[in-house]
């Protein structure tokens, strides 16, 4: 294990060894090391996070396993250190601990407080590095956001966190964050990191459950909205309340103001006191008056200010939006494992096959059958393979659905020629052009796929979570298929029945 | 017919001998009571009022204080009158806050208050109001009401109000300028009569109250003798209520707090209370006779009750002072205990001495001298006093037979004393639920 100690007071990233004295330095370093060089032969000392991401990176250090100790009594240093190592992808990961206490989320990204080296920050760090260990290289290109997301729910389970709950926070754009995501995905401003987890919960790596909801501005989706009751007619703020007084015993009414005289209330009409409501008088009623253009009505409108981009619009085009707290799927463990994120499995599987796009192979298709046409003995066969499997798959038996999935390809590679054409439509059909095959040896190919298939899925159990099915068509068929699409609709009738 | 003719025609002649022939001194001796009891306090009365009044002595000085206030109302089964309530406080002029306590006893039973007071909840920003209804859904007496209200206040001074009662625009700021003494602790506010012009009971009750609370109160204000911070109508400062724990559960909890104060004043001198005349809350009166007579028998047994059951302390002059037991021996014992007994034993003795002619010319006689007392306190009191002279000129020529309620009251408290003394009647008068007046302890 190698420690790297972040502490400004360093002129640069230095190499401290047990055998070398701490004075000869130059400088006062006030953390006690010596107990900590029983466990280690060297620490290493770097002012800042980033020279040591970059020197760390030169010298190849990161492949083994390291801690970084942010060392300092300023919160702001602290803060801007943990953040610049949680963006880096190389020290996204990383066993992190700092030295003082910081009330701000930022500490969610840490993995603890210790104003000194330990023994229990040591054993922290290397239980997290146990499990760093096991899992299989990032295959992302650090620039890619495919590596972000991988380092995030790497970070979930490496922490062994069960859960991302959403964090009250005025500065978000929609008034909660997410502050793993947040730090980790290195959004551009609070609340962004939400699209990130979304599209996780779209690959079912992430699941939801609702905590709370938020108001949003239809223009700008932010959430800094200000309500504000205005004159129906010309949408002034400067509306005031005015309530009426009737008097009973002269049957006076008008507005409150023109009865009071200094601290009493005065009947305009026969200039007798007002003393008691319910005995001199009653307010009938209460109306809003428009101080701009002198509009009188009984309930003002209701809009909605923006803070954010100052538009306006009414409270009904607010747009609401539920809060999640987000959570990893069994599936979502496993890729945190694997590395490997599924975008689509059709498409993953489609890709390794090599398919064509469709409209050309639609199109190859067509020029097939009108070859067969006027040359009766070129024959041809069209394979349709349709498979599904059902979402609860991934979370119960993931590692099987992806052997299963290996094993669908390589099963179809063996059975077909180089000369074959494939092509996937609907992202659900696959289909392979067989040229220059008469119906026995269609039949004989789809045969093989079909029982080999099928003899999979009963010995992996896996029957009741993929449906499977295959269907072929063959040249000169009893129907006269006259283009591909008559063909390719035929194919799909026989899958889906 | 001419039986009876003959008959008022000796009675007058009788009278008239009453007035021409005797000497001053049988003249005194037939209105003793009177002279004795009633006719120094309306003296004093008009002297101390209109020194008040056109010489601005015994003023307080009040100043501009705003505090947050909280007013406790208390509901039962006003119904939809609870809203009069609710509305006259929502719609003080008072610039500074008011949180609206509307605590429903027994509110299961009483839905519909409960269902009116409801519509009111919430916050009103603009006007500075608030207001919190909490439903006691079991029945648990007045003073469970308000200890359970005093508990939710967050305002420096409290109110104790009544459901039944509304209040006028300017009371809050008029009652709430007193406090800005610090050891003014409680006031009391002044109760006037709504439905004073609804039958003769409750013009009468609107006269009894012009002059036993509206001037009386100020008269024993101007001493420093106020006998009774009122329970519909109470402003206390919070803390300190909340220092001496609030109500006790029993009936007339007004009353008893008031001795509770006393007992608290007889150690810390400098506490002070008083009556603010200018805070005014109006109140619906019973309207039958049957009616003001049940509701006098509760407030007269209560006396009792409080007095002699459970505040004994008020008669030692060691623990309230001299002054204060002069008052209570004076105002409380013989006016309230001792005169109605006084009075009938007094006319009973007359009765036996004289023939039914005499005493009928004698009691016409003492009735002429309470009504003229009546009309010259009433008449003072529209003139000097009344802020709704408009309506109070309308009651003078009710006082001529005013002293028939008087004398009925009178009566009636005595039934009343002998009721609650023998047989504890505060137990049963139904004001407070009968398990709860089984545990009280006295």
């Amino acid at each position: 294990m190698i420690p790297v100690i972040i502490f400004e007071s360093v002129p640069s990233f230095i190499k401290f060894r047990s055998n070398i004295a701490r004075e000869e330095l130059g400088i006062q370093i006030p953390i006690e090391i010596s107990g900590f060089l029983n466990y280690f032969e060297t620490v290493y000392f770097s002012p800042t996070a980033e020279e040591a991401i970059t020197v760390m990176d030169e010298k190849g250090l990161f492949t083994d396993p390291h801690l970084f100790y942010v060392f300092s009594d300023k919160e702001k240093f602290i803060e801007d250190q943990v953040i610049c190592l949680r963006r880096h992808h190389e020290t996204a990961l990383s066993p992190l601990f700092i030295s003082m206490n910081l009330y701000t989320n930022i500490i969610d990204v840490t993995d603890g407080v210790f104003k000194s080296f330990s023994e229990n920050m040591i054993s922290k760090a290397s239980e997290i590095w146990e499990i760093l260990s096991k899992f299989d290289p990032n295959p992302y290109a650090a620039s890619l956001p495919e590596n972000k997301r991988i380092s995030y729910i790497r970070f979930l389970t490496s922490r062994k966190l069960e859960e991302e709950k959403p964090v009250l926070q005025k500065d978000s754009i929609k008034g909660f964050f997410y502050p793993r995501a947040y730090y980790i995905f290195s959004s551009k401003e609070k609340g962004e990191e939400l699209d990130e987890l979304e599209n996780l919960k779209m690959h079912k790596i992430l699941e939801s459950e609702i905590v709370n909801k938020t108001s949003l501005c239809p223009f700008c989706k932010y959430y800094t909205l200000i309500f504000r009751e205005v004159c129906p007619s010309c949408g002034s703020v400067r509306i005031k309340i005015v309530e009426f007084i009737h008097h009973y015993s002269c049957g006076y009414i008008g507005p409150v103001d023109e009865f009071i005289k200094g601290d009493r209330l005065v009947c305009p009409k026969c200039h007798e006191e007002l003393k008691h409501i319910g005995v001199d008088y009653d307010k009938p009623l209460e109306k809003y008056i428009c101080d701009d253009c002198g509009a009188r009505f009984l309930e003002p409108d209701i809009d909605v200010l923006c803070a954010n981009c100052k538009k306006k619009f009414k409270p009904e085009d607010v747009e609401s939006e539920f809060i999640n707290k987000y959570f990893l799927t069994p599936f979502g463990k496993m890729v945190a494992f694997e590395g490997k994120l599924p975008i689509n499995i059709f498409e993953e599987v489609s890709v390794s096959l090599g398919v064509i796009n469709y409209s050309a192979f639609s199109y190859i298709l067509d020029k097939f059958i009108r070859i067969s046409e006027r040359y009766p003995e070129r024959k041809f066969c069209v394979i349709g393979i349709y498979f599904s499997i059902v979402e609860e798959a991934f979370a119960e038996v993931p590692l099987k659905i992806r052997t299963f999935l290996k094993d669908l390809i390589s099963i179809i590679k063996d059975n077909i020629r180089s000369s074959d054409i494939l092509s996937a439509s609907e992202d659900k059909y696959l289909f392979i052009l067989l040229p220059e095959t008469p119906k026995e040896g269609g039949i004989r190919v789809y045969e093989r796929i079909q029982s080999r298939i099928n003899k999979l899925l009963v010995k992996n159990k896996l029957t009741d979570f993929i449906k499977f099915r295959i269907a072929l068509e063959c040249s000169p068929s009893t129907d006269k298929f006259s283009t591909s699409q008559e063909l390719i609709k035929a194919i799909i009738d026989k899958l889906r029945s | 017919m001419e039986a009876i003719l003959s008959y008022f025609h000796a009675v007058y002649v009788y009278f008239s001998n009453i007035i021409h022939n005797t000497t001053l001194l049988e003249k005194v001796i037939l209105i003793l009571p009177y002279l004795l009891f009633d006719f120094p306090f309306a003296v004093g009365m008009i002297i101390v009022l209109t020194l008040k009044y056109y010489f601005g002595f015994f003023r307080k000085r009040k100043a501009n204080y705003i505090p947050h206030v909280t007013t406790i109302i208390t509901a039962y089964s006003e119904g939809k009158e609870v809203r009069k309530s609710i509305e006259s406080i929502l719609n003080q002029d008072y610039p500074g806050e008011i949180e609206i306590i509307v605590v429903v006893d027994g509110a299961k039973r009483n839905k519909e208050t409960y269902e009116f007071a409801k519509s009111y909840e919430g916050i009103y920003p603009e006007r500075k109001r608030k207001v919190l209804v909490i439903p006691k859904w079991e029945r648990g007496g007045r003073a469970s009401s308000l200890n359970l209200g005093l508990k939710y206040a967050s305002g420096e001074i409290t109110m104790a109000l009544d459901g039944d009662t509304s209040y006028d625009v300017d009371m809050v700021r008029k009652a709430v300028s007193h406090f800005w003494d610090k050891n003014v602790v409680a006031v009391s506010g002044n109760l006037r009569i709504r439905n004073w012009d609804k039958t003769l009971v409750t013009r009468f009750q609107a006269i009894e109250y012009s002059i036993s609370i509206y001037m009386a109160k100020q008269f024993l204000d101007a001493f420093g003798l106020l006998n009774n911070v009122s329970g519909a109508f109470g402003i206390f400062r919070t803390d300190f209520l909340k220092s001496i724990g609030g109500w006790d559960a029993g009936t007339a909890e007004d009353l008893d707090l008031t001795l509770r104060i006393k007992k608290y004043k007889s150690v810390y001198l400098q506490v002070r209370f008083g009556f603010a005349e200018d805070a005014i809350g109006l109140t619906d009166g019973p309207e039958t006779w049957k009616g003001i007579l049940k509701q006098r028998q509760r407030w007269d047994g209560d006396l009792v009750y409080l007095f002699f059951k459970k505040h004994t302390f008020v008669f030692n002059p060691l623990i309230t002072g001299w002054k204060e037991a002069f008052y209570l021996y004076y105002a409380t014992f013989f006016q309230q205990f001792l005169i109605p007994v006084f009075v009938i034993l007094y006319y009973i003795k007359l009765f036996l001495k004289f023939s039914v002619i005499e005493v009928s010319a004698i009691v016409t006689f003492i009735y002429l001298i309470y009504a003229i007392h009546t009309f010259v306190l009433m008449l003072f009191f529209v003139v000097v006093v009344s802020e709704r002279k408009k309506w109070d000129i309308k009651l003078l020529p009710y006082t001529i037979l005013y002293p028939i309620y008087g004398f009925l009251l009178r009566l009636n408290a005595l039934y009343a004393y002998i009721d609650e003394a023998f047989f504890d009647a505060h137990k049963r008068t139904g004001y407070v639920p009968p398990w709860v007046a089984r545990r009280t302890k006295f």
